[in-house]
């Protein structure tokens, strides 16, 4: 176990002994069974737990045409309730349905928010339903392609249902890419992922985003030389062991690794050690991949810790070497983590597990995708895996949100109109608010942010909000009948709860 | 005898301190113990470690809480009796607990990125405190005071899956929130 995991444990023992008498006191109430089928009688279970809470309604003040494009959404009229605390994560907004074509077709869009499970869980979810009817005016009928975008991650369980006239769609997910960027700090690379509702309008609004969802996987067939590093056999009695595999290469070369720890990770510019740490035998393999030539003098040693000062009685079973592609490559990988997850090598990835929605495909898309971007032989390098640790770029792989679209076909039939019904749990964003002093929590719907319907009504309304208290600062908030309107399609709902 | 009067005794040097501290405390600092290192032998050394090392750190220290502060020798001894050992025993308890904690922090390949427990602590504590009461108290029992999942999920009145699955997204918050805080690369 590295030293870090014991900083962190040592540094959780510092914790406040008010909050420790707290929790050593606290006993919690355990859920009831009739919550989980009566959905509106559960919001009198929701005062568990929630205390006072309360519900901001924040208006935007936009006025424009329904069927204007969306870069008018709040634009400039972003009004910002929650102080900006530094924690918490934005978990983006509620996106709307897109068609390929539009032709002769209008909608009606009905936004359900249902906080019966608000407080069941951390983070604090909403049950959303995403409703549009679809109305064809034209005397043919339309077929369309239509997308339902949403933002998630690998790791994240459950997709959106959508269901067509109230049959289940045949819906093809694509997963996307990652919305955010990277940030340099003066001792680490940070990922830096969105953190309101104006930088998903910006990154949203020219529509590239959402064309690199739907885009072909990179295919990533440049030869590579793979050494798998197979099992630990050990010499002496105490089964622990750090080994280092020390090795050359060439500038022509890149070599990426996967399994090698982070912490004893040691290489310099074009150097020739990595190093891994093995409990008894974990079963995992190691990999060392070169990549515009091959590595050479191979060898693995064994030492007590990490020091490697101390040699000890333990070495690699085997050592195998063969011909791969990157891409191969990167999809064996993605087939162990998907079959193995990281709980099965623990010493190897610090990652989630893979939604059990999603398969090695899915991953394996995603990984080559930011493989091809942002590593280093990527067109957008990132510093962040500038140590060419593979596992890394696997881990952000599954936990970075990311856009992902549903696709299903719709045919709306002459004159007549289908509904369209997506049924999600959206994550609260929430941020601790230190003028507050308590967690503040938001779902943000965006109106017609990157679709090309165009909406005769919108239309929101408030489910199972008994254990939360509505305030409107500006105006009184008429639940559940709270009417978007066709003009105000891009409101922003903003959920403050005491913590 | 409260805490005041106990660390007053470690204060005069007298060895019913550690009587007092046992008799008030033990329980305690044993299951800790227990919990953390999987093996009552070894929470027993732990604890004695832990009763010898109060001796030696009052005075100069004078805490306000003798639990918590016995509480966090337990587990730094715990710690390091684990170091020492390396923790043969895959499954012990404080094994998993730091190869859950493992993902929190992802560690820095440039040892600049050298981190101090106290502003970590912090952080950490800052985080506890945007929690709700369940979620604070379910990440405390399992991270400081290293309860089972299975003993947590008994009194929480769900399946050990579940919990498991609620503490790793507590953990990914954490992560988050260090993230925020530079502590991350």
């Amino acid at each position: 176990m590295s030293e870090r995991a014991i900083q962190l444990y040592k540094a959780i023992g510092e914790a406040d002994p008010a909050l420790l008498e707290a929790a050593e006191a606290y006993r919690p109430k355990k859920p009831r069974k009739w919550m989980k089928t009566v959905s509106l009688a559960a919001s009198l279970a929701l005062v568990i737990g929630l205390g006072a809470a309360a519900v901001r309604y924040a208006r935007r003040d936009v006025s424009r045409p329904a069927d204007t494009g969306a870069d008018d959404i709040g634009a400039g009229t972003a009004q910002d309730h929650l102080p900006d605390s530094g924690l918490g994560a934005y978990d983006g907004p509620v996106l709307p349905l897109t068609v390929s074509d539009a032709a002769n077709l209008t909608a009606a869009r009905q936004v359900t928010l249902d906080f019966a499970d608000f407080a069941a869980d951390w983070p604090y979810a909403v049950s959303v339903t995403d409703r549009y009817t679809l109305t064809n005016a034209g005397d043919t009928p339309v077929t369309v392609t239509a997308y339902y975008p949403f933002i998630g991650a690998l790791e994240r369980p459950g997709l959106p249902e959508i269901t067509v006239d109230g049959e289940s769609a045949d819906a093809v997910l694509h997963t996307g890419p990652y919305t955010g960027s990277f940030r340099e700090t003066r001792d680490a690379n940070l990922l830096d992922e969105p953190q309101s509702f104006a930088a998903y309008r910006d990154l949203l609004s020219d529509g590239t985003l959402f064309a690199s969802a739907l885009a072909e996987t990179p295919e990533l067939d440049t030869p590579a030389l793979v050494y798998e590093l197979r099992g630990v056999a050990y010499r002496e009695p105490d089964r622990y062991a750090v080994l280092e595999a020390e090795f050359e290469y060439g500038p022509e070369t890149s070599v990426f690794t996967c399994g090698f720890h982070g912490d004893s990770f040691s290489v310099e510019e074009n150097g020739n050690g990595r190093t891994f740490g093995v409990w008894s035998s974990d079963g995992h393999s190691r990999y060392i991949v070169a990549v515009g030539g091959d590595i050479e003098d191979l060898a693995v040693h064994g030492y007590r810790d990490a020091t490697l000062t101390e040699p000890y009685g333990a070495e690699v079973n085997q050592i195998l070497r063969y011909e791969s592609t990157v891409g191969e490559f990167l999809d064996r990988l993605a087939a162990e983590y998907a079959q193995d997850g990281p709980d099965a090598g623990a010493d190897l990835y610090f990652g989630a597990p893979l939604s059990p929605d999603l398969g090695a495909d899915d991953l394996s898309r995603e990984l080559r995708r930011t493989f091809a971007l942002y590593s280093r032989l990527g067109s957008d390098p990132s510093p962040r895996y500038r140590w060419e640790q593979l596992e890394r770029l696997l881990r952000d792989t599954v936990t970075v949100r990311r856009l992902m679209v549903l696709e299903f076909p719709v045919t709306v039939p002459a004159g007549g109109s289908v509904t369209v019904e997506s049924r999600m749990i959206k994550d609260a964003s929430t941020r601790f608010s230190q003028e507050a002093g308590r967690a503040v929590s938001r779902i943000d719907i965006a109106g017609a942010l990157g679709t090309v319907l165009p909406f005769t009504s919108a239309t929101g309304e408030l489910m199972n909000t008994d254990s939360v208290t509505l305030l409107d600062p500006d105006r009184p908030l008429d639940v559940p009948d709270m009417t978007l309107g066709p003009t105000e399609i891009g409101e922003v709902f903003t959920i403050g709860v005491k913590n | 005898m409260d805490d005041a009067e106990i660390v007053g005794l470690y204060w005069a040097r007298d060895e019913s301190a550690l009587e007092a501290t046992r008799t008030k405390y033990g329980g305690f600092a044993r299951s800790l113990a227990v919990n953390l290192l999987g093996s009552a032998e070894d929470a027993e050394e732990c604890a004695q470690d832990a009763y010898l090392a109060l001796w030696r750190s009052i005075p100069p220290e004078r805490p306000e809480s003798l639990k918590a502060y016995l509480g966090r020798i337990v587990r730094n001894t715990a710690a390091d009796i684990w170091n020492r050992a390396h923790a043969k025993k895959r499954d012990a308890g404080l094994t998993v607990l730091l190869s859950e904690l493992e993902d929190c922090l992802p560690s820095p390949s440039d040892p600049q990125a050298e981190l101090e427990s106290r502003e970590l602590g912090r952080a950490v504590s800052a985080w506890l405190r945007t929690l709700d009461a369940d979620s604070r108290a379910l990440f405390l029992r399992r991270y400081w005071y290293g309860q089972e999942l299975k003993t947590l999920a008994r009194e929480w009145g769900v399946s050990a899956n579940a919990l498991a699955q609620r503490t790793r997204r507590l953990r990914i918050s954490l992560r988050a929130a260090l993230e925020k805080e530079g502590f991350i690369i």
